[in-house]
């Protein structure tokens, strides 16, 4: 009988819901994602899904995501296929190819595609505008690069007028943070 | 069960008193006055809508083509209802098989429908069944249809309360979503169908070879087979494709027309430069047969184009499979030597042999292709390339 409040307070702590967003600052380890990235105070983090998803004020306004993915998967917008020979140059081209086959990416102007190394692999850097079908012009930086059978894409994404400034130089940081908690084979 | 029944009566008239009649005179009816109230906010609503296309970068822009696109839009168009609709083509860039028209005449055809047609008669066939949807005022219809059956649910849902007994309550529940959509596409289904009757019709009258019409959705049929897809844009909500083809075979056997129009050379004059743009957006979208299919096709108008044959190099090299860095080659070199002014095929080369371990001839391409264009925007990637073969 005494057990009964201790099971109703277990119970209670069980059905509380997962904030949508929490707070991150400092460290950070993805094992499931098998990274590591140092994250800036005052960002938040998306509970929602499984890739890594921040923003300060907004994801509408500014957001850094970071996914990984089996080179096998289907990317969204294109059929092509990413391999594990593939240059970072032909990395990219698929990369590039998927993102102007979204619809909802119009006005895509690709300003800069270089060569890049991210942690210790040989990955790409694009930087791009795009205006969403609401007309708003947003300025994103991709990094990308393949490790054994994963793609690490490390991107951010901001309206490009005011927000995309603001905030690139801590975008840039994170990159520098990268690296992959295990090689992948 | 009288009580029933009137409360059944009395709810009918309730229905019916809020519903919009979908049954409207084409424009080209001499019973047509002008246009409703709610069509007239659609038209508003349709310029808001192209306003937004039109200052995207989805527009194809080849005035050319637009002219020629129109002019076979006014030969279509019956003369009665050009009082009261300026007919617009306008190319959107996209390498799917689709096409649209809004109520006040403008018509937006994809470059992946255009690529696939053969001649004039084909595209007389598509522009025919999209001005019927103008003329004929299938969104207003449709708008009413979707608005009435929305109100009809709404009002039925709502009166259902005042009945105790559970008949109606079971029929509604028999119908469900599931019979509500089935509604609703059946409704858009005999609208494509008369889009196509009328549409056939002015294409004939315009002279054009009717034989041709069913031959456009043949062609879109094997693509669709070849690429797996069963229903998309076009005809996620038209009658199937067999089926249409059926009903356009059952016209046809009623009809003797053997010297009409094709005009297929003029047509692929003016559609040749959609055919590779739009195979270039093909192999973007990873549909490496059709864009092969496209390219072969501009090669058998315009042979002997670099651009073509690099198209062709690219397709190879992108696919990678068993036999494809081979045939890249072949086509770069057959691109190289009709334009050796045109970069890009030395770097499909130089990639190809830097991938193959084949140094020398990496090196070799990869310098061409910066001696060709000093200013590439992938010039780092290249330079790396060669810093790397010559560390190795």
């Amino acid at each position: 009988m005494r057990k009964l409040p201790l099971i109703a307070l277990l119970f209670i702590i069980g059905c509380i819901p997962t904030p949508p967003w929490s707070k991150v600052g400092g460290q950070y380890f993805d094992d499931s994602q098998n990274f590591y990235v140092e994250l800036p105070k005052g960002w938040k983090k998306s509970n929602r899904v499984i890739y890594l998803l921040l923003t300060r004020d907004g994801v509408l306004l500014q957001n850094i995501m970071i996914t990984r993915m089996d080179i096998d998967a289907e990317l969204k917008y294109t059929k092509k296929k990413l391999k594990r020979d593939m240059l970072p140059q032909e990395v990219a081209e698929v990369i590039i190819d998927d993102l102007t086959s979204n619809p909802n990416i119009l006005n895509f102007n690709l300003i800069e595609n270089t060569p890049a190394k991210i942690s210790s692999h040989q990955g790409f850097k694009l930087l791009f505008t795009f205006r969403n079908e609401e007309g708003v012009k947003y300025k994103s930086v991709y990094y990308g690069f393949i490790a054994g059978g994963k793609f690490y894409g490390i991107r951010y994404t901001a309206a490009e007028r005011y927000y995309f400034d603001k905030d690139i130089e801590t975008f840039e940081k994170i990159v520098k943070s990268f690296k992959l908690l295990s090689e992948e084979t | 069960m009288v009580n029933v029944l009137i409360k059944i009566a009395l709810l009918l008239l309730l229905i019916l008193s809020g519903c919009a009649t979908t049954s409207l005179p084409p424009i080209t009816s001499s019973t047509f006055a002008t246009l409703e109230e709610d069509e007239k906010g659609l038209w508003r609503r349709s310029e808001e809508e192209q306003r937004i296309i039109n200052r995207s970068d989805l527009i194809y822009k080849d005035e050319e083509l637009e002219n020629y696109l129109n002019e076979i839009a006014r030969k279509l168009a019956p003369p009665e209802v050009l009082n009261y609709i300026q007919f617009k083509v306008k190319v959107i860039k996209n390498p799917y098989l689709n096409a649209f028209s809004y109520p006040n005449g403008v018509i937006y055809v994809h470059t992946g429908i255009l690529a696939r047609m053969d001649n004039e008669a084909q595209l007389a066939t598509l522009l025919g069944h999209e001005i019927t949807h103008i003329t004929h005022r299938h969104t207003v219809r449709t708008f009413r249809d979707i608005k009435n059956k929305t109100a009809f649910l709404a009002t039925l849902q709502v009166s259902l309360a005042v009945f105790k007994d559970d008949i109606i309550r079971e029929l509604v529940n028999i119908l469900g979503m599931i019979g509500t959509i089935a509604a609703i596409s059946g409704y858009s289904k005999k609208l494509e169908t008369e889009a196509d009757i009328e549409g056939f019709k002015l294409m004939l009258n315009a002279g054009y070879d009717p034989y041709e019409a069913p031959k456009l959705f043949f062609h879109l049929k094997k693509e669709l087979e070849d690429e797996q897809i069963k229903e998309p844009f076009f005809f996620g909500t038209h009658p199937r494709l067999q089926e249409r083809i059926q009903n356009y075979n059952s016209f046809l056997a009623q009809l003797q027309y053997p010297n009409a129009t094709k005009n297929t050379e003029v047509f692929l004059q003016k559609t040749k430069n959609v055919i590779l743009d739009n195979a270039f957006l093909d192999l973007k979208a990873g549909r490496f047969n059709m864009a092969k299919r496209g390219a072969e096709k501009y090669l058998s108008i315009k042979p002997d184009d670099a651009k073509a044959y690099y198209l062709l190099g690219e397709i190879h090299r992108q696919r990678g499979e068993k036999d494809d860095p081979e045939k890249a080659k072949e086509n770069y070199e057959k691109a190289i030597s009709l334009d050796p002014s045109f970069p890009d095929s030395y770097k499909g080369l130089g990639m190809i042999y830097y991938k193959q371990g084949e140094k020398a001839l990496a090196k070799k391409y990869f310098e061409l292709y910066l001696s060709v264009y000093p200013e590439a925007p992938d010039k780092a990637y290249i330079e790396e390339y060669l810093k790397t073969l010559q560390e190795r």
